[in-house]
């Protein structure tokens, strides 16, 4: 965005210029009665995630759905010929996702 | 960042953000010290949820227009409560401004012409030579409602100068 040079020259022409001495000194000075916070850790959300994480898991498996993937991956892996069906592709890309999808949870778990 | 580094830090950054928070305040010089100090203080207390997202300078900005509004609303409701009619509050807000400096009448009549948003928003853009995306970040608008801002806040000034001129 262009500034308007009217404005922009009353604006600069009254831009003050101004002495930090005493203020430097006197923010300084009280700096020496603070320190600066440690980050909390988000204890309190961290159990709800992994609960959620677990039971997502616990259903994914017990209705069969890891198995799908595992063995349509296995289709896959053992004979390349079979990547024609989409089917196997999807499987792929599901297993991808979930290996990528358990990555970045640890990593966001790790911080 | 250690406290040495900080004080570096408030020495470099404490003209713009005294200046800004000055011509916001209409020239109140107490009122702008007293903020920016305690935005220093905020700024160095919550080092650790700066996320380096933007600049630090940009980051400081922003505590301090948040600091700025806040003591804004606490004097407004401090005005609510009292039984003082308002015409006398005004009164009083000006004798505390009296006593601040009055070499920059020009520029402090010019920027109450302007909404308070605009008058943010203004003197980021042209005075501290703020981008639109660093002024976004620190008011908490969009990109297009700082546009809006300026444009509105530059014709409202435009007009002002005009005035001012023709007498």
């Amino acid at each position: 965005m262009r500034k308007d040079k009217q404005v922009d020259q009353f604006l600069k022409a009254h831009k003050q210029q101004i002495d930090g001495e005493e203020f430097n000194r006197k923010t300084i000075e009280r700096l020496n009665y603070y320190h600066p916070i440690e980050a909390k850790k988000k204890r309190g959300t961290k159990w709800i995630v992994n609960l959620f994480a677990f039971i997502c898991i616990a259903i994914f498996v017990l209705s069969g759905g890891a198995k799908t993937i595992f063995d349509a991956a296995m289709v896959v892996f053992s004979d390349p010929r079979t990547i024609h069906s989409i089917a196997n592709y999807a499987s792929i890309f599901a297993m991808l996702a979930l290996i990528t999808g358990g990555i970045i949870y640890i990593e966001e778990m790790a911080k | 960042m250690n406290r040495i580094e900080f004080g570096d830090f408030v020495k470099q950054q404490q003209e713009p953000l005294r200046r800004f928070l000055l011509n916001l305040s209409g020239g109140n010089a107490n009122l702008s010290d007293d903020i920016a100090q305690d935005t220093f203080i905020k700024a160095y207390t919550s080092l650790s949820s700066f996320m380096g997202r933007s600049k630090m300078s940009t980051w400081l900005f922003k505590i301090a227009y948040n600091c700025f509004y806040d003591a804004v609303r606490k004097t407004a409701l401090e005005r609510q409560r009292s039984d003082i009619p308002v015409e006398e509050l005004k009164v009083i807000r000006d004798e505390s401004a009296q006593e601040s400096r009055f070499n920059n009448q020009e520029l402090y009549r010019a920027l109450s012409q302007l909404k308070q948003e605009e008058k943010a928003i203004i003197l980021l853009f042209y005075m501290e030579d703020k981008s639109i995306k660093e002024i976004s970040t620190i008011t908490g608008m969009n990109p297009s409602t700082v546009r809006s801002h300026i444009s509105r806040g530059k014709s409202h000034l435009k007009q002002y100068l005009l005035t001012n001129e023709e007498r």
